[in-house]
């Protein structure tokens, strides 16, 4: 921490001039300073303390940034106790210089887009430096540096994997207005963990990025259009005959992007519209989920945009698509505008799939056709996605009451197993016994012997894959009191199907030399069957959640909130290991209060709710406390396009603070 | 836990004290950032700040508490717009998400300034991760108030504050 103290503060020092110690004069500085505490801990051991402070200082063409974290351990990722941020900043003239932790972002992400992510634990910023020379209508940028971005394995907290870049990249910008025309070239050298922590395996790869933006800005219309091509291959190293080591290059993936953007104004309607179409790696449906041995595919750089709604709801964003930024194709449009007495509506739809269909060669082999034309497909093999949003909001009762509400559904082919439509040699083998004998009062069958084998030409269909479709309404309403005061009531009702179905008229293989599949009913082979079987546990129909949560406040004082989460059957069963008294309340349990229950056993009843009460309260305003009693269920949390599964929060503490000076 | 409990007691204590003691007149100074503004031209903070204070607000277009106040903030970049008062809004939404932000900004139809910051940098330079942000700056560049969140019925402070800036500014 010293060395990264020093490395900011020496070339200031050169700036203080008559008096270095004017450096640590808060008078010499402007500065601004933000802090951010956050403790939680609850009974089943989801401990957590993470602390950040940011200390922004400038003077005249200097700028700098500390930022400061004591987390052990953090929510999620490593546990720091150290100055995890730093950046000094010079700009004069036409030039600027960033030396330290450089976050940048180049036309829509394609090439670079650079963030700090907290909630997901995701940074991929460059430490190094940038360099930056504006002239009128042209702006060059170079950058270098080393990026180090942490990959969460088997567990939900702690990352098991790292891949670390070298990088070297380059954009030239022309703005010439309304046009704005960008080109952008990125070299990364990424050492590519394959084993967890504490066992190094890793791999070499060098990658490259061409890419290139233009955006043009109407008064009725804008269009922004970007593409990049990548190519990677893999560096390994051997021993010559004169006992160099020798650099080898061998390609390993290349792939290519395009982004599309135009948006229409009329009046106060705007209709947004967005292509894209991201290939840069092609994996069975099979193998999606293992990216750390499928590396050489779009690197940490690229944050790219996703194409469906970023939701604002728990439980929007618990039914969320997860993206495949390596090998989907999709369009999303909307429509938003006013309507009379103040009313505001948004209508969306998206539609994604993969860029291939993929088919069954063997229950472990696939052979994938690309989709024809540009456009998604509907086809069950291409893995695809739809959601539809639409929304109203507005004021009513002389503009006291706030009101808010939403249908929103999706529905996707998330996983394919098996999926094969053709013809195949049905091969059944006839069978004879040849010798058997009468012992007691039963035949005992000692050989026998094939007589025939069919191979006839039989048309086929074995497909196994699930089917996930949701739809959620969530209800917001808010009324502001007198002097101040307001209440607020949400409301949101969400159910959601996960069905395996299984159809044809085979099954699995006979014989992987023949590649044969089994039908069902050899005597039968024309019998096509169809099931459908749900994916909760115990067989449930459908999942059906609903939440309710009452608010109360005081502007710019204080607010209390009580959420109340419940569901009929969980994704994956967890048992709430304690009965708190908030819990009791809320269920009208009288006799938790008298002593009667067992709170360590908790009754049935108290599963799968959820149950939590926060009070927030400004100290000034720019200092804010809250505490969170009670329980948060877990699952799937996803931002910007990125999902991670949080453990549950069960009958715990949480506090938050969180300042600005 | 009860040692990182104490950790975090006497830290915030003392942060608290601390900050009660900056509440001042002014709160600081703001750099001079570079602001790439929705219809795609660009401008400084400094450069608006030349025709009157400023009321400068991070927002998202999936934060619901920030869409709300910006009906409020939209109303006063109108009314004191005479005075050479206007509202910034610093959009915080990444390039997953950018593409919508003129669209819902245009079916709003309102009149306040908007720029772009898709890797949160304006934010971090001026402590506006936690959204909605709202820093009120004057003409010379010192920040006047500052409020982190939004709670029905916080317009009415916020129009208070702005006020009184403008009151401060005729009387000089």
């Amino acid at each position: 921490m010293r060395k990264k103290i020093l490395i900011v503060l020496f070339p200031l020092s050169l700036f203080a001039q008559s008096n270095p110690f004017s450096l640590f004069d808060l008078d010499f500085w402007n500065y601004n300073a933000g802090i951010v505490l956050n403790f939680g801990d609850s009974y089943d051991d989801f401990t957590y303390m993470e602390n950040r402070m940011d200390l922004n200082f400038f003077k005249g063409n200097f700028t700098g940034w500390l930022q400061y974290e004591y987390s052990d351990p953090p929510e999620l990722g490593f546990p720091i106790k150290d100055l995890r941020k730093y950046r000094l900043e010079y700009a004069s003239g036409p030039w600027s210089l960033k030396l330290g932790d450089v976050y940048e972002v180049w036309g829509r992400g394609l090439v670079l887009a650079q963030l700090d992510d907290q909630g997901i634990d995701f940074d991929n910023s460059t430490r190094g430096y940038h360099l930056n020379y504006k002239l009128e209508n042209i702006s060059v940028s170079q950058m270098s540096g080393r990026t180090k971005n942490a990959q969460l394995g088997s567990d939900l907290r702690y990352p098991e994997f790292e891949f670390t870049h070298n990088m070297d990249a380059t954009n030239i910008e022309f703005d010439v207005y309304p046009f704005n025309f960008g080109l952008s070239f990125l070299q990364s050298n990424e050492l590519h963990q394959l084993k967890p922590f504490g066992v190094m395996d890793t791999v070499d790869i060098n990658h490259r990025l061409h890419g290139g933006y233009v955006s043009w800005y109407g008064s009725v219309v804008d269009l922004f259009f970007e593409y990049v091509d990548k190519q990677s291959e893999l560096r390994t190293y051997y021993t010559n005959f004169s006992g160099d080591e020798v650099e080898v290059l061998s390609p390993l993936k290349s792939g290519s992007a395009v982004y599309l953007n135009s948006n229409l104004y009329l009046g106060a309607w705007s209709l947004f519209f967005e292509y894209k179409r991201y290939s840069f790696d092609r994996l069975s449906p099979v193998d999606t989920d293992y990216i750390i041995n499928n590396y050489g595919n779009r690197i940490d750089y690229q944050v790219m945009p996703i194409l469906y709604r970023e939701q604002n709801h728990s439980f929007l964003g618990r039914a969320a698509h997860q993206t495949n930024a390596n090998d989907e194709r999709g369009i999303q449009f909307e429509l938003s505008g006013g309507l009379p007495n103040g009313f505001q509506t948004v209508t969306q739809y998206s539609h994604l799939s993969r860029n291939d269909t993929w088919n069954s060669i063997s229950p472990i082999e696939w052979n994938n056709n690309r989709v024809e034309g540009i456009m998604p497909t509907n086809s069950i093999n291409a893995l695809p996605y739809k959601e539809f949003y639409t929304e109203i909001n507005g004021y009513l009762l002389d503009s006291k009451l706030f009101f808010k509400t939403a249908f929103g559904m999706n529905q996707e082919i998330p996983k394919i197993n098996r999926f094969f439509e053709g013809v195949s040699q049905a091969v059944y083998e006839n069978w004879v016994y040849t010798d058997s004998l009468w012992y007691g009062d039963e035949w005992f069958y000692l050989d026998s012997q094939i007589v025939s084998v069919d191979t006839s030409i039989t048309n086929i269909e074995t497909k196994l894959y699930q089917k996930a479709k949701s739809f959620t309404v969530p209800i917001d309403l808010t009324y502001t009191l007198n002097n101040g005061y307001s209440i607020g009531l949400a409301f949101a009702y969400q159910e959601r199907y996960k069905t395996n179905i299984k159809k044809g008229n085979a099954g699995g293989f006979y014989n992987y030399a023949d590649s044969s599949w089994v039908l069902n009913d050899i005597d039968n082979p024309n019998v096509y069957t169809e099931q459908s079987t749900s994916n909760y546990p115990n067989e449930t129909p459908f999942q059906i959640n609903r939440m309710i949560s009452l608010s109360m406040g005081k502007a710019s004082k204080w607010a209390v909130t009580l959420n109340y989460d419940w569901t009929n059957v969980q994704d994956i069963v967890t048992v709430d290991p304690n009965y708190n008294p908030l819990e009791a309340l809320i269920y009208g349990d009288s006799k938790y209060f008298k002593g009667e229950r067992d709170k360590s056993n908790p009754p049935p009843f108290t599963q799968n709710k959820w149950v939590s009460m926060e009070f927030s309260y400004n100290l000034s305003s720019t200092q804010r406390i809250s505490f969170l009693y009670g329980s948060i269920q877990g699952g799937l949390v996803c931002s910007n396009g990125i999902c991670r599964i949080l453990q549950p929060f069960n009958d715990g503490l949480k506090l938050s603070y969180s300042a600005v000076f | 836990m009860i040692k990182n409990i104490k950790i975090l007691v006497c830290f915030f204590l003392t942060t608290s004290v601390f900050i009660s003691a900056q509440q001042q007149t002014s709160i600081g100074k703001i750099p001079n950032i570079n602001l790439k503004l929705l219809n795609g031209k660009k401008t400084t903070v400094y450069k608006l700040l030349e025709s009157g204070p400023l009321l400068m607000d991070f927002w998202a277009t999936w934060c619901k508490p920030c869409k709300q106040v910006m009906k409020h903030l939209n109303e006063y970049h109108n009314e004191f717009n005479d005075q050479g008062f206007q509202v910034l809004m610093v959009n915080q939404d990444t390039p997953r998400s950018l593409g919508k932000v003129k669209a819902y900004v245009n079916s709003k139809n309102y009149d306040f300034l908007v720029s772009i910051d898709p890797n949160q940098q304006i934010a971090k330079k001026l402590n506006g991760q936690i959204m909605p942000n709202l820093i009120l700056i004057n003409t010379d560049g010192t920040i006047r108030w500052r409020h982190q969140g939004y709670m029905p019925g916080e317009e009415k402070e916020i129009k208070e504050q702005i006020e009184a800036l403008l009151s401060v500014n005729k009387k000089e």
